[in-house]
C-alpha cells in the first residue's frame, strides 16, 4: 500500500517526545563561553559615550564589544533582500554606534565564562544616552514636524507602492449602486515560538572557518547574508547549521544582529560563543508581524456583484527594514486582494512608515491574512447593507471553477480552484442554514449567537524565480534536493527546505519511499546544514511541499533513470523494456526476470559491470523552479456566542474546509491547519503588541501578551476538497499558513454577526471582553430582521 | 506614569529648600537609599534597596537636583538601573509658605523602560506613588529627629 495519502505518524516525534531533540541551546562546544547583550532602554536616543571599564573588570568577563569595535572590524549593516522602486534603506547596524532607534536595539556585547557572569556584567556597561523624541506610532511618525528616524527617509516614509488600475477603480465606483467602506487596524503580533532564538558561533583561526549553529528556517540564506553581506567573508568559510528548531512561523527566516554579533565575538575571544534569548528579548527583538491601518472600499452593482475594490494602507515597518520586510505589505498583500472573488478592478496603495519600534517582517501568513481579512470583513458588511445572507453574497461573487487559469487585476494568475465546492462543503459541515434558524430563536431569548464565514485564498510556494526577480526579490525562489542511495539501497535525501516543526522527515519520506518502492524506514531526510546540503532557500511561505518536495521528486526521477539503465544493462534488455514496480525493475511480459533496487544500488557502487561510459555511484541533484505560485484555498466557519454583560466571546465551533491539492499525509495536514487556526483565533481574540507613546513596548511577557490556551479553542472540525495544482509533479499546494490566513476573519465575522442586534458595525482585533463590553455599554439590542 | 501630591511639612521654606540639597538628609528621605555619594553639582550616585511591586533588589541609580529657584522650587530627578529595565523620574517640587509650615506640592512623571514598561501601568503606578509619599514621610520624620517636634529649625541650627 502506498504511503502517500496515509495518516502516517511522525518519524521525528520519537526524539521530540522523549526529550532527545537537539536544539541550538542544547549544544555545547569545548571552551564555550556566553554572550549577553546591552540593549537600548530608549526608543530613540543618541549615544554620547559608553563606559565599559566596570564591566571588563567583572568576574569572568572576556570582552565587551561596542558599535565602535564592530565598525572597526568592518562589520556591515544588516541586508535588505527585497527592493521596491521608491524604497529607502537606512543602515541597520549589528551593534548601534551613534543612535538607537528602538527599545531593545543592541549597544554592546558582553562575553564571559558563564551566562550569569555575562548578564551581570552587561548591567555594568554604562551608556550615556541623550534621549530624542520618538515617533512611536504610524500617525505620529507621519504627522508634520514628527521626529525623523533616518536622514535617508524624509517624513519617515520608507516607501510608497501601488498595484492595480486606479482609473478603472474610479470608474467602477462612479457607476456603483452601493459602496461599502471600512477603516480597520491589523494589530501588531509578536512571535512566540516555543524555542526562543539562540545562536552558537565558533571560529577556527587555523582555517579561518566559522560555524554558526542557529535557530533558522533557511540556513543557506543565513549563510549568504552573514558571510557575503555582513561579515564580508567568502561563503565557504561559514557553515550554518540549524539543528532541531522549535517553531518559527516566519520569525526565524531573517538574519538577526545577535547572530552576526556572536560570530564576531567568537573570532575576537577565540572561543565558541553562545547566546540564547530570554523570553523578554524575544518580545523586543524578534521581527514582529502586521501593524497596518487601512481604509478599504468596495463597490457593488444593484445585484450585489463586486465592481471594484480600493485599499489604502499605512504599514508600520518599525525602526529599520528587516530582510524581507518590504515585500510583506506590498507583493504578498496587494496581489492577494482579489481573494476568491471576481473583481473587475482593484487598486491598492501602501505607504511604508518608519517608527521607533521593533522592525516588522514576515510572520504568520505575512500579508496574505491582512488581504483576506479586508475582503471577508467587507463581504459581511456588504451583505448586511444589502440585507442578504453573507453566504449568498459570497456565492454570487466567486470566480467560477471553469474560469481557471484566472488572471486577477493584481498581477497573479490563479492556477486552479473550485471555491464553490469547498464553500458548500463547509456550509454543510457546520449546518449553516440550521444555525441561522437557531441564531434567530436564541436572539429572541436574549442570547447572541454569531456565525462567521471566511473564504480565503493564499499564494504560496513563492515562484517562479524570474517573476519574483521582476518584483524586486534579491533571491531566486527555487529549491534543491540531493538524493543519495547507499550501496545497501538505503536512501538519504538532502533537502534545501527546512523543518521547524512541520514534519518534513515524515512527509518527504512517504513520497520518496513510494517513488522508489522502499520502506519508510529506509529513507533518511537530511536538512538544516549548509555543510551537507547542496543549496537551499529554506522553509517559508508554505513552500516545502510544492517547491522543496518537487525538487526531491525530480532528483528521485534522475536516480531512477540511472538505476533503470543499470538494471537494463544487467538484464540485457533496453531500458524502455523495464517496468519499475514495488522496488523492482521487471522486464515487461517476462515474469520473474527482474532486478531489485537494492541490487542495482550495490552494482552502481561495485562498478564491476556498468554500461559503457557510465560513472559509478547512485545519486542525483535537482533544482526545481516552478512555473507559478500555488493557490490553496478553502472556507472556514466560526460559531460564537457573545455575552453582552461581560463582553466575553465563547467559540462554540470551528469548521475548516481546506484544499491543498492531494494530501501527502492527512495527519500532518490536520496538524498544520490546527496550528494555524489557533493562531488566527488568537489574533482575533487575544494577541496585541502594544507600545506606549514613548516607544516603550508594554507587552514584553506573558503577563501582558495574551497567548491562546486549550480552553480558548474548541475541537476543530475538518473537511477537505482536492483540486490538484498543475504546476508541480505531485499537484500539491502548501498548507502551513492556511489556518492563520483564514481564521481571524472567521472569528471576527462571527463576533460582529452576534453583535448585529446592538448596531455595532466593526471592532478592531483583538476582540477582548473589555473592548466588546465598552462597545455595548450604552446600546440596547433591537429585534433582528 | 504621572505622579503628584501635596504635603504640609512643619518647617519653613528656607530650611526645607536647604535640606532638599543635603546629601545626608536625602539619604534618609529617598526610600531605600543605602548610599548617596556626591558626583558633581546637584548629582549623587545612589545605591537603592527597593521593593517596587514585583521588583525587589539592590539597584544602582542617580539622584539629580536641578532648576533650583530658592526657596520656591526645584526639580528632583531619580534614575534607577535594574535587570528588568530602567526607570527615570522627574518631579517639580514647589514650596509655598503656610504660616510656620510649608506646603510642598510635587508633580512629575516616571518613565519606565524595558520590561518595567510592561509592568508599569498595572503594577507599578501605585507602588511609585507610594514611594513618593514615603519620601515626604521620611523627610518629615528626619526633620523631627533633627529638630524635634514642631520642627524648629532655628534651634537645630544654633545647636
Amino acid at each position: 500500500m502506498p504511503y502517500v495519502g496515509q495518516a502516517v505518524k511522525r518519524k521525528e516525534d520519537y526524539r521530540f517526545l522523549t526529550g532527545r531533540g537537539a536544539y541550538t541551546d542544547d549544544l555545547t562546544l569545548p571552551g564555550m563561553v556566553h554572550a549577553a547583550f546591552v540593549r537600548s532602554p530608549y526608543a530613540h536616543a543618541r549615544i554620547r559615550a559608553i563606559r565599559t571599564e566596570a564591566a571588563l573588570k567583572a568576574p569572568g568577563v572576556l570582552a565587551v564589544l561596542t558599535g565602535e569595535d564592530f565598525a572597526r572590524e568592518g562589520v556591515k549593516p544588516m541586508p535588505v533582500g527585497w527592493l521596491l522602486p521608491t524604497l529607502k534603506i537606512p543602515p541597520r547596524p549589528v551593534v548601534a554606534k551613534d543612535e538607537v532607534h528602538h527599545v531593545g536595539e543592541i549597544v554592546a556585547v558582553v562575553v564571559a565564562e558563564t551566562r550569569a557572569q555575562a548578564e551581570d556584567a552587561a548591567l555594568l556597561v554604562e551608556v550615556d544616552y541623550e534621549p530624542l523624541s520618538p515617533a512611536a506610532d504610524l500617525r505620529k511618525a507621519l504627522a508634520p514636524g514628527a521626529p525623523e528616524l533616518h536622514p535617508e527617509a524624509p517624513g519617515n516614509v520608507a516607501f510608497t507602492w501601488e498595484i492595480g488600475d486606479e482609473k478603472a477603480v474610479e470608474e467602477a465606483f462612479a457607476k456603483a449602486h452601493k459602496v461599502v467602506r471600512l477603516s480597520l487596524r491589523q494589530q501588531r503580533l509578536i512571535p512566540n515560538a516555543i524555542e526562543p532564538r539562540a545562536s552558537l558561533a565558533a571560529y577556527n583561526p587555523g582555517t579561518g572557518e566559522y560555524t554558526l549553529y542557529t535557530t533558522s528556517q533557511n540556513p543557506h540564506v543565513h549563510r549568504l547574508m552573514h558571510a557575503a553581506f555582513i561579515l564580508g567573508i567568502p561563503e565557504p568559510k561559514l557553515r550554518v547549521v540549524a539543528p532541531d528548531v522549535g517553531g518559527a512561523f516566519g520569525s526565524k527566516i531573517f538574519p538577526y544582529p545577535e547572530e552576526a554579533a556572536v560570530l564576531v565575538a567568537a573570532r575576537q575571544v577565540g572561543r565558541p560563543v553562545k547566546w540564547a534569548a530570554r523570553r523578554t528579548e524575544s518580545f523586543l527583538m524578534d521581527a514582529h508581524g502586521r501593524d497596518h491601518e487601512t481604509e478599504a472600499e468596495m463597490a457593488f452593482d444593484a445585484e450585489g456583484r463586486v465592481l471594484g475594490l480600493r485599499v489604502r494602507t499605512l504599514a508600520n515597518m518599525g525602526a529599520y527594514l528587516s530582510l524581507f520586510a518590504p515585500a510583506i505589505p506590498t507583493y504578498l498583500y496587494g496581489t492577494l486582494l482579489s481573494g476568491q472573488y471576481r473583481i473587475p478592478a482593484i487598486y491598492c496603495h501602501v505607504t511604508g512608515v518608519f517608527t521607533n519600534t521593533t522592525p516588522v517582517d514576515a510572520y504568520r501568513g505575512a500579508g496574505r491574512p491582512e488581504a483576506s481579512y479586508i475582503l471577508e470583513r467587507l463581504m459581511d458588511l456588504a451583505a448586511e447593507e444589502f440585507g442578504v445572507d453573507p453566504a449568498d453574497l459570497r456565492r454570487k461573487n466567486f470566480i467560477p471553477k471553469d474560469a481557471f487559469p484566472y488572471a486577477t487585476p493584481v498581477a497573479l494568475v490563479y492556477d486552479s480552484g473550485n471555491y464553490e465546492e469547498a464553500f458548500q462543503k463547509a456550509l454543510e459541515l457546520v449546518g449553516y442554514w440550521n444555525l441561522r434558524k437557531e441564531q434567530a430563536e436564541l436572539r429572541a431569548k436574549g442570547r447572541y449567537l454569531g456565525i462567521g464565514l471566511s473564504c480565503y485564498i493564499e499564494a504560496c510556494g513563492l515562484a517562479p524565480s524570474k517573476v519574483v526577480g521582476q518584483l524586486g526579490a534579491q533571491a531566486g525562489l527555487w529549491e534543491s534536493a540531493l538524493v543519495r542511495v547507499a550501496p545497501t539501497g538505503k536512501v538519504e535525501v538532502y533537502t534545501g527546505s527546512h523543518s521547524h516543526g512541520q514534519g518534513h522527515e515524515t512527509a518527504f519520506s512517504q513520497v520518496v519511499a513510494d517513488l522508489l518502492g522502499v520502506s519508510l524506514e529506509d529513507v533518511e531526510i537530511v536538512h538544516g546544514d549548509t555543510g551537507r546540503i547542496p543549496f537551499g532557500m529554506g522553509t517559508y511561505g508554505s513552500r516545502s511541499a510544492p517547491v522543496g518536495l518537487s525538487a526531491v521528486v525530480r532528483a528521485v526521477e534522475k536516480v531512477l533513470d540511472k538505476a533503470r539503465r543499470i538494471a537494463a544493462h544487467l538484464l540485457e534488455v533496453a531500458p524502455e523494456d523495464l517496468e519499475y514496480r514495488e522496488g523492482r525493475f521487471e522486464v515487461k511480459g517476462v515474469p520473474g526476470k527482474a532486478k531489485g533496487f537494492q541490487e542495482v544500488a550495490l552494482q552502481a557502487y561495485l562498478a564491476h559491470n556498468l554500461p559503457e561510459g557510465m560513472e559509478p555511484g547512485l545519486e542525483a541533484t535537482a533544482f526545481f523552479d516552478p512555473s507559478n505560485f500555488v493557490f490553496p484555498f478553502g472556507t472556514h466557519v466560526a460559531v460564537v456566542e457573545v455575552f453582552p454583560e461581560t463582553g466575553e466571546v465563547k467559540l462554540l465551533r470551528y469548521v475548516a474546509v481546506d484544499d491543498c491539492g492531494p494530501q501527502i499525509n492527512p495527519l500532518l495536514v490536520k496538524g498544520q491547519v490546527e496550528g494555524g487556526v489557533v493562531q488566527g483565533i488568537a489574533q482575533a481574540l487575544l494577541e496585541e503588541g502594544v507600545y506606549d507613546e514613548n516607544g516603550q513596548l508594554l507587552t514584553t511577557s506573558y503577563m501582558e501578551y495574551a497567548m491562546p490556551r486549550a480552553a480558548h479553542i474548541p475541537r476543530i472540525e475538518h473537511g477537505h476538497t482536492v483540486t490538484p495544482s498543475p504546476v508541480n509533479p505531485l499537484g500539491v499546494k502548501g498548507i502551513g499558513e492556511a489556518g492563520t490566513i483564514a481564521a481571524a476573519q472567521a472569528v471576527v465575522n462571527a463576533v460582529m454577526d452576534a453583535l448585529r442586534p446592538f448596531g455595532v458595525r466593526h471592532l478592531d482585533m483583538p476582540l477582548t471582553p473589555e473592548k466588546i463590553w465598552r462597545a455595548l455599554r450604552d446600546r440596547v439590542p433591537v429585534a433582528a430582521d | 506614569m504621572r505622579l503628584g501630591g501635596e504635603k504640609t511639612i512643619p518647617a519653613d521654606r528656607e530650611t526645607l529648600f536647604r535640606i532638599f540639597q543635603d546629601p545626608d538628609f536625602l539619604a534618609k528621605a529617598v526610600p531605600g537609599a543605602k548610599e548617596l555619594v556626591p558626583e558633581g553639582e546637584g548629582c549623587y550616585r545612589a545605591v537603592l534597596e527597593l521593593a517596587l511591586g514585583p521588583l525587589r533588589g539592590r539597584f544602582q541609580g542617580r539622584v539629580l537636583i536641578k532648576d533650583r529657584r530658592p526657596p520656591e522650587a526645584l526639580t528632583l530627578g531619580l534614575e534607577v538601573q535594574s535587570p528588568l529595565g530602567r526607570a527615570e523620574g522627574e518631579g517639580r517640587v514647589e514650596l509655598f509658605p503656610e504660616g510656620e509650615a510649608t506646603r510642598v506640592r510635587y508633580e512629575g512623571e516616571a518613565r519606565l523602560m524595558g520590561s518595567l514598561a510592561g509592568l508599569g501601568a498595572r503594577l507599578l503606578q501605585g507602588a511609585a506613588q507610594g514611594l513618593a509619599e514615603q519620601f515626604f514621610q521620611n523627610l518629615e520624620q528626619e526633620l523631627r529627629r533633627r529638630y524635634g517636634e514642631g520642627g524648629d529649625s532655628s534651634q537645630g541650627e544654633r545647636g
